[in-house]
């Protein structure tokens, strides 16, 4: 069972962490080349596009939220580490798996929050970008913020696993 | 709870907390008014967004912020529409409760708008004529459609920046033009990094405060009216006071050392043709209620013929 | 309340992620003050209304690809062949390349992985001594940090809205200064070695030129472009990360077109931990602004000192303390806007406060218990981390006497900027 589920898990992590990358890097090469042409527009035919710096900015909010994601599944987000160098390692991960359960559930509560907003944005039928409306752009916020959670609790079940699977006398010094 | 991007300890400020400490007296604290100065709430997006969560109830704005809810409200903004202030006096005596009107049912109170005066041109080279446009680069707020389609209709290229960047634009040559009101440049020091300054009625510019109708509502009558009095009071004062301000900006502009260029009348005649007629393209598509901008147009001419001849000084 | 700021700093320190404890801290404000949490999607979207923000993950990007290159080998042959000449003149290569390469790659710890690997054999060979030797190349690993076009530089620009042009004018002279202090603790300590590393020759240099010819033209590009106002700051970043992709792919060749999406993706997860901080970091300002925290900050300082010496001094204290705890970018997206409004309050210049705050935040690279500088310096050269604690800390006290000059005097940050 515990095997089985496992070896979901990793199908699911190969296919996640292309769609993630595809998605950086999509968002990265468009919005370079965005800000370059935006530059060869006005020094060349001293036009350019009244969005694009809004857009180019949206794009660092998906950047910022795919990354954020990528970084959660690489397990490198950013932590004060000044336990890992004293402690023992079966204590290590007893304390990871505490601090990631509170992130995860940290992350569960912004998703829905956002999730809630949203809601509002489209009520009020919120555009950007001239005329797409605003809730397209800031679906990321909850997507995200889901994806981080769920990320935080493989993370945790990793560690249970690396906890249970550990052989008894543990890893020799 | 409302929101301004007007610094702390400034006079407007002060005028502000006077009369909330006003309302708060006569409605026996049943109304409390709390500022948040100096844009710290964040950009006109966020604050709305806070409104609409109830975190604030209100918060002051220029036009171009609200006119996804209301489109009309930039009307008296778009360029080149009034020859001088006592046109612009003029035509908002017939208008001005009409546009508040719509703002309420868009569902925000507010107590008068408060002018801050003509936009002018400041620029590193002179602009005296249209040709002098030609080539630069002008600044066009983040966003702002109505001004990127004139700078397009005069055939000029358009630039885009964040408030934030204006000043370093400015400085490297990203930019070489700008339009505003001259004691808006002063506090934002803009006035450092231009040479010349175009006294030219462009865009008559407009501040006011947007209260949540639904919060407006919570409180009794009476208190309703009290609000609006004194409000509407210190809106009045501020409408008239900053027309005084921006006059003497303009002389603390040029003593500063910046040279004030002239119009040639026939080029202004000819670019305000130009500007009316993206003017009135933009209302066919739809971008604000054509009917309305025709009769402010109406009174413009009104106030024209009556006068016999422009209003320009 | 109390107990619950007690519990999340706990958390903090046991290594929860900061961008959790963070937002947490913020929510449960927002949730006293009786603030709908719904106020948590306005303050992460805000993420998408900050100026210059674009220019950090292109320029993250570019120094990732620079650091996969040949290029950190060519820097040190370049520098190698203008300063090899001088008595201790490879302590000043490792310390001159050091620099150039952090501005570049913001200081993650890249530098060290990517010039120590050539720079501490070298060293070795030609007889400095060990200890000096990892001390030095540990040090120097975030020696750029007042660079342009440095990640921490642009990052307090966002924060403190002060544009980043400025910044990077103001980091010249300080960065300078730390660069001369270390350069002369450098040939002091090895004065004994006479033998220079080579003779110079004009031979040498113009070949390690002709080498260097497509990453020679990188400062140009950003500062030449910033400064002639051909592109904005943001558009300088796209220039150099697209040019870069032009040199290491397409003309030399050095990375192979599959690895581009590997790259993209290592150097977006660092993007991404840095720009979740500085969400919930927007969250947590947001409810301190509301409970009016700034205000009550000020006072209780302005209780404490009077003049704007003690203030620097009191500011100087702080950070350092913070420095040994927290990373940089979490520091600077925390505190920034909490100290900044007091700064004011005494005067202190918010291009020179920014200067300070870099300056003293470098040092926080190699002091315990956390300093990313010392952990990676330990790992790559695989010695004992109190070992890599001691060999640091004569550069550590050079570099602190520098902060305190930069500090001290505000000058060297804004001499470029009195037009
Ligand atoms: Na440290
Ligand atoms: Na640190």
């Amino acid at each position: 069972m515990y095997y089985r589920f496992i070896a979901l898990v990793e199908r699911l992590e190969r296919t996640g962490n292309f769609l993630e990358t595809a998605a950086l890097v999509i968002l990265l090469s468009a919005m370079m080349l965005l800000a370059v042409g935006q530059i060869v527009l006005r020094e060349v035919f001293n036009t350019g596009f009244v969005w694009a710096d809004e857009l180019i900015k949206l794009m660092v909010l998906w950047l910022a939220m795919v990354g954020s994601i990528a970084a959660t599944r690489d397990n490198r987000h950013i932590r004060i580490d000044a336990l890992s160098h004293v402690l023992p390692e079966v204590a290590i991960r007893m304390i990871r798996i505490l601090v990631d359960l509170f992130a995860a559930f940290i992350c569960g509560v912004i998703a829905w929050q956002t999730w809630r907003y949203l809601q509002v944005e489209i009520e009020y039928q919120d555009t950007v970008l001239v005329n797409i409306p605003a809730w397209i752009a800031h679906s990321i916020m909850p997507a995200a913020f889901l994806l981080i959670s769920f990320r935080f609790l493989v993370l945790v079940v990793k560690q249970i696993g690396a906890i249970v699977t550990r052989p008894a006398a543990g890893p020799g010094k | 709870k409302i929101a301004t991007a007007t610094p702390d300890g400034t006079q407007w400020m002060d005028d502000m907390r006077t009369g909330a400490k006003e309302i708060k007296e006569r409605t026996e604290g049943r109304v409390q008014i709390k500022y948040y100065g100096g844009g710290i709430k964040g950009d006109d997006k966020k604050v709305l967004g806070q409104i609409r969560i109830r975190q604030l109830q209100g918060g002051a704005f220029t036009p171009s912020a609200l006119t996804s809810q209301y489109s009309d409200l930039n009307l008296y903004g778009m360029p080149l529409i009034f020859d001088s202030e006592e046109e612009a006096a003029y035509v908002r005596s017939r208008l001005d409760a009409r546009l508040q009107k719509g703002l309420e049912d868009a569902g925000f109170v507010n107590f008068g708008f408060a002018t801050s005066g003509f936009a002018n041109i400041m620029s590193n080279t002179p602009v005296r004529s249209l040709s002098d446009l030609k080539g630069k680069r002008v600044w066009v707020p983040e966003g702002d459609t109505i001004s990127y389609a004139s700078m397009q209709a005069l055939s000029l290229s358009p630039v885009t920046l964040p408030l934030t960047d204006v000043l370093t634009g400015l400085q490297t040559g990203l930019i070489d033009i700008v339009a505003i009101p001259p004691f808006v440049a002063l506090i934002l020091q803009w006035h450092t990094k231009v040479k010349y300054v175009t006294k030219v009625p462009l865009v008559y510019t407009f501040g006011f405060m947007a209260v949540d109708k639904k919060a407006f509502e919570k409180i009794n009558a009476e208190d309703q009216a009290i609000v609006r009095e004194v409000m509407g009071r210190i809106y009045e004062n501020f409408n008239k006071v900053n027309l005084v301000d921006n006059d003497a900006a303009f002389d603390a502009l040029v003593k500063s050392g910046i040279q004030p260029v002239e119009l040639d009348e026939e080029e202004y005649k000819k670019t305000r043709k130009v500007l009316l007629a993206s003017n009135r393209q933009l209302g066919e598509q739809g971008k604000f209620t054509k009917e309305l901008y025709d009769e402010m147009m109406r009174y413009v001419d009104e106030y024209r013929s009556q006068r016999g001849a422009t209003g320009r000084d | 309340m109390i107990a619950l700021s007690v519990l999340l700093v706990l958390l903090a320190i046991i290594g929860a992620p900061l961008f959790a404890v963070i937002a947490a801290s913020a929510m449960i404000g927002f949730q006293k003050g009786e603030t709908d949490l719904m106020i948590m999607a306005l303050e992460i979207q805000s993420i998408a209304s900050m100026p210059f923000l674009s220019a950090i993950p292109m320029f993250t990007f570019a120094g990732y690809l620079l650091s996969e290159s040949n290029a950190p080998t060519r820097l040190v042959k370049l520098t190698g062949a203008m300063m090899g000449w001088m008595p201790g003149g490879l302590a000043l290569v490792c310390l001159a390349a050091c620099a150039f390469f952090t501005a570049f790659t913001g200081a993650s710890g890249v530098t060290i992985i990517a010039l120590g690997a050539i720079l501490y054999p070298a060293l070795k060979q030609d007889g400095y001594g060990d200890k000096f030797n990892l001390g030095l190349v540990t040090s120097a690993g975030s020696l750029g940090l007042l660079f342009a076009p440095s990640l921490p530089l642009i990052l307090y620009g966002v924060i403190a809205e002060v544009p980043v042009d400025n910044l990077f004018l103001a980091g010249i002279l300080p960065g300078l200064l730390m660069l001369l202090m270390l350069s002369g603790w450098s040939i002091w300590v090895n004065r004994h070695i006479r033998r220079p590393l080579s003779s110079f020759s004009v031979r040498e240099v113009g070949k390690a030129l002709r080498e260097s010819i497509w990453e020679l033209p990188l400062p140009i590009v950003v500062l030449g472009g910033i400064y002639s106002g051909f592109f904005a700051v943001s558009e300088a970043a796209a220039v150099t990360a697209l040019y870069v992709v032009l040199v290491e792919v397409v003309i030399l060749r050095e990375i192979p077109l599959r690895d581009l999406p590997r790259i993209m993706r290592a150097s977006m997860v660092l993007v991404g931990a840095i720009l979740v901080i500085l969400g919930a970091s927007i969250a947590s300002t947001g409810y301190m602004i509301d409970a009016g925290i700034p205000q009550r900050l000020f006072e209780l300082v302005s209780s404490m000192v009077s003049s704007q010496t003690s203030f620097l001094i009191l500011l100087l204290l702080f950070l350092l303390v913070l420095g040994a705890i927290l990373d940089i970018f979490s520091a600077i997206v925390l505190v920034v806007p909490l100290i900044l409004p007091i700064a004011a309050g005494y005067g202190v210049n918010e291009v020179h406060l920014g200067i300070v705050f870099l300056a003293a935040m470098q040092l926080g690279y190699l002091t315990p218990p956390v300093g990313l500088n010392l952990f990676i310096a330990s790992y790559r050269f695989e010695k004992p981390i109190l070992h890599v604690y001691s060999a640091t800390f004569p550069f550590l006290i050079i570099l602190m006497l520098s902060v305190i000059l930069i500090t001290f005097l505000p000058e060297l940050s804004l001499v470029f900027l009195s037009n």
